[in-house]
């Protein structure tokens, strides 16, 4: 009797341990109708909207697939990383899921997590649709691996309209013409801070290095830094960014480590802040919160010498391998790369389409009217640090290494350390796909 | 014998009572102003209104992962404290060969910092589908909660008096009985105690949280208010009434179980 | 009362499996620790001790290195001393230690995340309340850049932990305090031994264990700090806050630099250990398991 009873209790025992784990099984063998399950970072206002309205498309188009919608905040996707990081490691692949293009791409790619596109991109002729570098931005190994829909700018230079109307100032055109600018405010103006900066998320400081850069150095030194294709610890061009960069200093915002970039633009609106290097995703911000362009902010492409350039973010979407609808997955993609569906996204999203069909004239905004004009005339560079034109690994280094910069500007050890990131996160080789032809 | 006055004791304990209570009063009284009130900084000077409305909003924010927190705090802290204390009696009770071994190896385990084996535990969710799931929340509190439940609830048992177990034998009644029977109902303490306190660093912790679930559906309520923050400036009322929501639970645990929960911490050192 | 081997694997294979689990992981990570492994994906490319030799190399290591031993030396010292001095106010009180009690003790029951949220509130340069306070009493020139600052960051995050952990301290000191003999206290009083005297004399000496615990613990704590960064600074400003937990994070999950991210975790790990095993052994002594 009394042993039936031990054993009776070891078993129960054993079953309430293993309890948790006997519900593994939640969530693997979902039957139903077919189903396409996205895993995007656009989860709040008008990300949300805009994306809201690919749906609206997607639903119009393909009426007996049903959208799972899986919304991970989290800016450019760094939290969204990791959850895919546990997913696709444990073979549970979404049917598409956002990516940015680049580096950050190619990482998936070099996992074996996803497939071509080659025949959505053929089918919808996007070598002539798109502008080249989108697809330069995409390809690795001879295949494109992701469809891309929008583009974001990332060199505009907000400023205080009323500040600078009072001060008599013109927007500057490079950075010498930025450090005179700064000093006139600093100088009539001493309470506000001329360069409005946030660091606290540390990217900003890399958007303030890379128009730096472009304005000191050009597009070419620019793409060859990233790419590892410059010396750090000998580059003239390098050296004379850092140099200039360091020259900025003084005029940052001092608090600058304690705030987001969403915290300086609604100031930068009433004139608190005198300018500030940011996408054009804080148009937006601004709009919503009431603030007008034109009256009491204004932006303007920066550098515009020696050569003013789009420098460039794209989200893409990609086919994991092994997704479970295949068919659904090759639907949501080619509808991404209908121009009627990029218009209206990207009016709500706040970024302008990659489509040369989607005219200049589809923004409400001037801001947006001329990113589209300058998407089609001007040069465009992928954004270092969203675009993605480095390694990720070298990225997550660089912005702690400029951030730090900010406190202590020793330029030696600046770029010993870049060197060292550098060699590190191997940039020069990693980088290879951007110089393939 | 007559105590000296000692005004000075009360002088110095005020004032640090004062600045103990300062940032909880500023954060009371910010979470109930309004966005204007705030920006004038003037902290010390009670809300004006009642603005009950930045608690429906931050609430608002927060109510999928206070669920969440809900769903997995309660059944991770009922079987971390039913399987350590399971453990815990029979170390406490019992001397058998290597049962010291069982027991420095089990602190060892409970004491070390869990960050090192974040890595394998991510790949080992993943590997069983738990990842970004309550499910796996659950097990990974259940996972790291059971040895510090052993060694808390262990060092309650110890205190028992030796009569119990002595009439115990005398009836002829085994451990399994004893430990339903006798054990549970007279180590409330100790089992109150952990379970406060087990719950109370499951409410509260925030690494495992951050790690293993991402996004509204599973996020504790940790991560989101760690997220919690304006759209294009600090919303301060916001955030404060949101800290309080989340702190609501541990609080009320400590106001109305606060015995408990000092003997659990006491515990939870080791200190016999 | 009697039991069998049967009793034995009953009672302890729930427990012995976690903590076999958890070793298991341990080696686990070393052995991540000796691979070169980037990316999502597992990469078994065992590179023996070139991820220590990286990381040896790195500046950012020795800063962050430098901020846990900052914790400790900071941290500690204040809030043991805080905690002692307070739980000797409290025994000198009487009945109104029921009052004060809770007071310096409720911090302990709030997230760190809460805790931070709201001191990064209290540090703001601009709007933040210590400031505010400090201009509204007229003393506006002490205004500082506290958490805007990397020299003063560090400083304000361990200020926040100290008024955190010193109920914590200042209860286990309670404790020990009310263990020493009655006798010998009213012995000194009676040989007109003051407030202070009896401090000096009777209370630090004896209140020893009770260091060792709240050292102990603190210096665990020190090492594992990781949701107060987040919140409050998340690193910054520059690296200046940064700590390995926080790094380890980091290098693993946003760099993707899994196998250096390992190699930072058993660092900790060894650390750690330093202060784990004493401790428990000393323990285990104390509680005569």
């Amino acid at each position: 009797m009394k042993r039936v009873y031990l054993c009776v209790s070891i078993l129960v025992i054993f079953a309430l341990f293993v309890l948790p784990l006997g519900a593994l099984a939640k969530g693997v063998d979902q039957e139903g109708g077919k189903e396409l399950i996205v895993y995007h970072w656009w989860t709040a206002g008008g990300e949300r909207e805009a994306m809201n309205k690919i749906f609206e498309w997607f639903n119009k188009k393909n009426p007996d697939i049903k959208i799972v919608d899986n919304p991970i905040a989290g800016g450019g996707g760094i939290t969204l990383k990791t959850v895919l990081l546990g997913l696709l490691a444990a073979k549970m692949p979404p049917d598409t899921f956002q990516s940015l293009s680049g580096a950050e791409l190619k990482m998936y790619v070099d996992g074996n997590y996803i497939d071509p596109v080659d025949d959505i991109w053929q089918a919808n002729n996007l070598d002539t649709n798109y502008p080249p570098v989108i697809g330069r931005m995409t390809l690795f190994n001879g295949h494109h691996y992701g469809i891309p829909m929008n583009a974001h700018r990332a060199n505009w230079l907000f400023y205080s309209k009323q500040l600078f109307d009072e001060l008599g100032l013109q927007p500057p055109q490079d950075v010498d013409e930025m450090i005179a600018v700064a000093k006139t405010i600093k100088e009539k103006k001493p309470d506000v801070a001329p360069i409005g900066i946030g660091t606290r998320e540390k990217w900003p400081a890399v958007f303030l290095f890379d128009v730096v850069l472009l304005s000191v150095g050009g597009p070419d030194a620019y793409e060859k830094f990233y790419t590892g294709q410059l010396d750090p610890k000998t580059d003239p061009a390098l050296k004379d960014a850092l140099t200039k960069y360091k020259e900025l200093i003084p005029y940052l915002y001092e608090f600058h480590g304690a705030k987001t970039w969403s915290d300086i633009v609604g100031p930068l609106a009433e004139g608190q802040f005198g300018m500030m290097v940011i996408g054009d995703f804080a148009a937006g911000l601004l709009v919503q919160a009431g603030y007008q362009e034109g009256v009491q902010w204004e932006a303007e492409a920066f550098p515009k010498k020696p050569e003013e350039v789009f420098l460039m973010i794209v989200d893409t979407f990609t086919r994991p391998t092994g997704a479970k609808s295949p068919e659904a997955t090759t639907a949501w993609l080619t509808n991404l790369t209908d121009p009627k569906v990029q218009e209206e996204f990207n009016i709500i999203k706040g970024s302008i389409a990659i489509h040369k069909d989607v005219p200049d004239t589809a923004y409400a905004d001037s801001l947006h009217q001329r990113a589209s004009a300058a998407f089609k005339s001007k040069r465009i560079v992928p954004s270092s640090i969203h675009g993605v034109l480095a390694p990720p690994a070298f990225l997550s280094d660089w912005q702690d290494i400029l951030t730090r910069f900010l406190y202590s500007p020793d330029i030696e050890r600046i770029q010993g350390e870049i060197a060292d990131s550098m060699a590190l996160a191997n940039v020069a080789e990693v980088s290879q796909w951007y110089w393939a032809k | 014998m007559k105590r000296p006055q000692r005004l000075w004791l009360y002088f110095v304990l005020t004032i640090a009572a004062a600045a103990w209570l300062l940032p909880m009063y500023v954060m009371l009284s910010t979470s109930l102003k309004t966005p204007r009130e705030v920006a004038l900084g003037q902290y010390i000077t009670p809300p004006h209104s009642l603005e009950i409305n930045n608690y429906l909003v931050a609430f608002g924010v927060l109510k999928q992962g206070l669920l969440n927190s809900v769903v997995v705090a309660i059944p991770a802290t009922a079987l971390a404290v039913f399987l350590g204390s399971w453990a815990g009696f029979f170390l406490a009770m019992f001397r058998f060969r290597h049962s010291q071994t069982v027991f420095f190896v089990a602190s060892v385990a409970t004491f070390l910092p869990y960050q090192i084996i974040l890595i394998p535990f991510t790949q080992f969710m993943a590997a069983l589908n738990l990842f970004n799931t309550q499910w796996g929340l659950i097990v990974a509190y259940l996972l790291l909660n059971v040895p510090m439940a052993a060694l808390i609830s262990a060092t309650f048992f110890q205190m028992l008096p030796v009569e119990l177990q002595e009439a115990a034998a005398l009836d002829g009644c085994g451990p399994v009985t004893f430990y339903f029977r006798i054990l549970l109902p007279v180590a409330q303490l100790g089992l109150v105690s952990t379970t406060i306190l087990i719950f109370t660093m499951i409410w509260n912790e925030f690494l495992i949280a951050i790690t293993l679930t991402q996004g509204p559906y599973t996020q504790m309520a940790t991560p989101v208010l760690a997220g919690l923050k304006g759209n294009y400036a600090q919303l301060w009322h916001i955030q404060m009434a949101g800290a309080m929501i989340t702190s609501i639970p541990p609080l009320i645990i400590f106001i109305f179980l606060g015995r408990y929960f000092i003997a659990g911490l006491m515990a939870g050192t080791l200190k016999g | 009362m009697r039991y069998t081997r049967a009793h034995i694997i009953l009672f302890l294979t729930p427990l012995s499996l976690v903590v076999l689990f958890m070793y298991a992981m341990m080696l686990w990570t070393a052995y991540v620790s000796m691979n070169n492994w980037v990316g999502m994906a597992p990469s078994w490319d065992f590179n023996g001790l070139a991820n220590y030799i990286t990381l040896f190399r790195m500046e950012r290591f020795w800063i962050n290195l430098q901020n846990n031993i900052l914790w400790m030396v900071i941290f500690i010292p204040p809030t043991a001393f805080l905690g002692l001095v307070l739980a000797y106010a409290l025994e000198l009180s009487g009945r109104a230690e029921a009052i004060f009690r809770p007071i310096f003790l409720y911090p302990m029951a709030l997230s760190f995340v809460v805790t931070g949220t709201l001191w990064a509130w209290m540090y703001d340069p601009g709007t933040g309340v210590i400031n505010s306070l400090l201009k509204g009493v007229g003393l506006g020139a002490l205004a500082q850049p506290w958490i805007a600052s990397p020299k003063q960051a560090l400083y304000c995050m361990i200020g926040a932990a100290i008024w955190q952990y010193t109920g914590f301290a200042m209860t286990l000191y309670l404790a020990a305090i009310r263990d020493i003999s009655r006798e010998i206290i009213e012995a000194s009083r009676v040989d007109g031994a003051n407030d202070l005297q009896v401090f000096t004399y009777i209370v630090v000496p004896n209140v020893q264990h009770a260091t060792m615990i709240v050292v102990a613990m603190l210096t665990l704590f020190s090492l594992k700090v990781f949701d107060l960064v987040w919140v409050m600074t998340m690193g910054g400003p520059g690296n200046s806050t940064e700590v390995l937990s926080y790094f380890m994070f980091v290098a693993t999950f946003r760099q993707q630099l899994v196998g250096i991210g390992a190699a930072i975790s058993v660092i900790i790990l060894v650390l750690a250990v330093l202060v784990v095993i004493p401790y428990a052994s000393w323990s285990m002594k104390r509680m005569q398991v």
